[in-house]
């Protein structure tokens, strides 16, 4: 009984540190995020050493990334003549600067095709 | 000393290890080292596994100072990318949630009878961290170290299999099709550096403990975002974590001999190992269910299985599940998050374990 009462209180100590730890981790890293902006000159590319998963992901495949999904939802809506504020119907390299409005566009497709978005960042005021 | 027959059941079972690792796919960059351990230690007359013998010099040199683990953690540091949980911070309270396995566990191994040391060493399977578990075993119930890294690495490749039915089961078709689509936010380089300071400083203040395994992990992952180190990053993705997980297996299969592996306690080990991974998806994806409510229906509750530490498996898992639901359901980069969160939490929670036992 000793040793089940032991373990009891290691486990609600246990469950709270964690708990404390994680969630002290979530306030101080929004609170830097928040307070450390992104500028034009920063630095924010993803980390630039090798990056060698195999090791211990080699099952692991990323996913098509959903943004090139939208990017092509696009291409394909303008190529149907959908969208008449965008000129063309060839798709446009990625370094083209309307890039940006493809992504935008297909982005918005992308959502539509899933529903209303609920979520406040991408609704549109 | 074991009989013949005995020696002879730990090569079959070698053998199992090694099928499972080549046909199967199951972890086999451990379960292959680990069954050539158990190979060599189980060979009568050999010396091997006797005083003085070569795999008993590994177990001192890299086992029983700790070593091995932690630079197995180095390396993992080294590997991990932290910006799917610095883009959502939130997500590190499923990572926190999915440890209630590990504290669950502990109350049914010592309803089962063992020791608060044994029960405090099993328990930590449910981290579903293979570094952490050997770290802690070595440190309160070394006798135990064969089946509970068996058993952690086990389930850890058997994560496809456990976490989806137990997902289905405690979430409804509205909660799991919850779309979170993802927009990558620019995350500074500077907050990439502070990243794993503040870490270390919050583990420190909370669980001191978990130093070893936090702060290796820590040192690699800024040989990684310093980006002027990138040789010596470039060798503990590399050529340290491979080295040592040769050490590694080899040193923990060469625990695995027939007089400490063939009990009863083996087999309740492993049943205990099943019921952590199960406890530890279903409280992450629970307090999924609670984030889902308390954020608007805005996260979708099946990120909280990913709290369960096998990166990248489970996070893979929770795509997996989603995409049945609503194949343009992309949860996989939100899955990141609580999936680190998970090896942090699991870290802490070993230290925890570590300093309240010891």
């Amino acid at each position: 009984m000793q040793a089940y009462e032991q373990a009891l209180e290691i486990a609600i100590t246990g469950i709270g540190v964690v708990f404390l730890a994680l969630a002290s981790l979530t306030l101080v890293t929004l609170l830097i995020s928040r307070y450390i902006k992104v500028d034009d000159g920063s630095h924010v590319e993803p980390s630039e050493s090798p990056h060698n998963d195999e090791h211990l992901v080699a099952d692991f495949k990323p996913e098509p990334d959903p943004m090139l999904t939208a990017a092509m939802v696009a291409a394909i809506q303008v190529a149907e003549g959908n969208l008449s504020r965008v000129g063309g119907g060839t798709f446009f390299p990625p370094n083209w600067a309307g890039f940006g409005v493809w992504r935008s566009h297909g982005r918005h497709l992308l959502m539509q095709t899933q529903g209303l978005s609920r979520n406040p960042r991408t609704v549109k005021h | 000393m074991a009989s013949f027959w005995d020696n002879g059941v730990m090569f079959l079972i070698a053998i199992g290890f090694i099928y499972l690792a080549i046909e199967k796919g199951f972890e086999p960059l451990l379960l292959i080292t680990i069954a050539a351990g158990m190979m060599l230690a189980n060979i009568p007359f050999s010396g091997l596994a006797e005083e003085d013998g070569f795999l008993v010099l590994l177990k001192r040199i890299g086992l029983d100072t700790e070593l091995f683990p932690l630079l197995m953690f180095l390396g993992l540091g080294a590997l991990t990318d932290f910006t799917a949980l610095i883009q959502r911070p939130s997500m590190a309270l499923l990572g926190a949630a999915a440890q209630i396995g590990i504290f669950g566990t502990l109350l049914g191994a010592i309803a089962l009878g063992f020791s608060l040391e044994n029960a405090g060493a099993i328990a930590i399977i449910g981290g579903a961290d293979g570094p952490t578990a050997i770290f802690v075993s070595v440190e309160l119930a070394p006798d135990l170290l064969g089946p509970i890294a068996i058993s952690a690495y086990s389930y850890m490749a058997m994560v496809p299999l456990i976490q989806p039915p137990i997902m289905r089961f405690l979430t409804t078709q509205q909660e799991r099709s919850v779309v979170m689509l993802y927009e990558p936010k620019p995350v500074p380089k500077i907050v990439r550096l502070l990243f794993p300071l503040v870490i270390l400083i919050v583990a420190a203040l909370v669980a001191p403990k978990s130093i070893p395994l936090i702060g290796m992990f820590m040192f690699g992952n800024l040989l990684r975002e310093s980006g002027v180190v990138d040789r010596l990053a470039s060798t503990a993705q590399n050529e340290l974590i491979n080295i040592t997980t040769i050490l590694l297996g080899l040193t923990v299969g060469g625990t695995m001999v027939a007089d400490r592996f063939l009990n009863p306690e083996t087999l309740m080990i492993f049943i205990l190992g099943l019921i952590a991974f199960t406890v530890a998806t279903a409280s992450g994806v629970l307090f999924g269910k609670i984030m889902y409510l308390a954020s608007g229906r805005q996260i979708n509750p099946l990120l909280g299985a990913a709290g369960v530490s096998a990166v990248p498996m489970s996070a893979r898992v929770v795509q997996k599940v989603a995409l049945e639901t609503n194949p343009n359901n992309y949860l996989i980069m939100h899955a990141m998050g609580p999936n680190v969160a998970g090896v942090l939490g699991s870290a802490i929670a070993a230290g925890v374990i570590i300093s309240m036992i010891n």
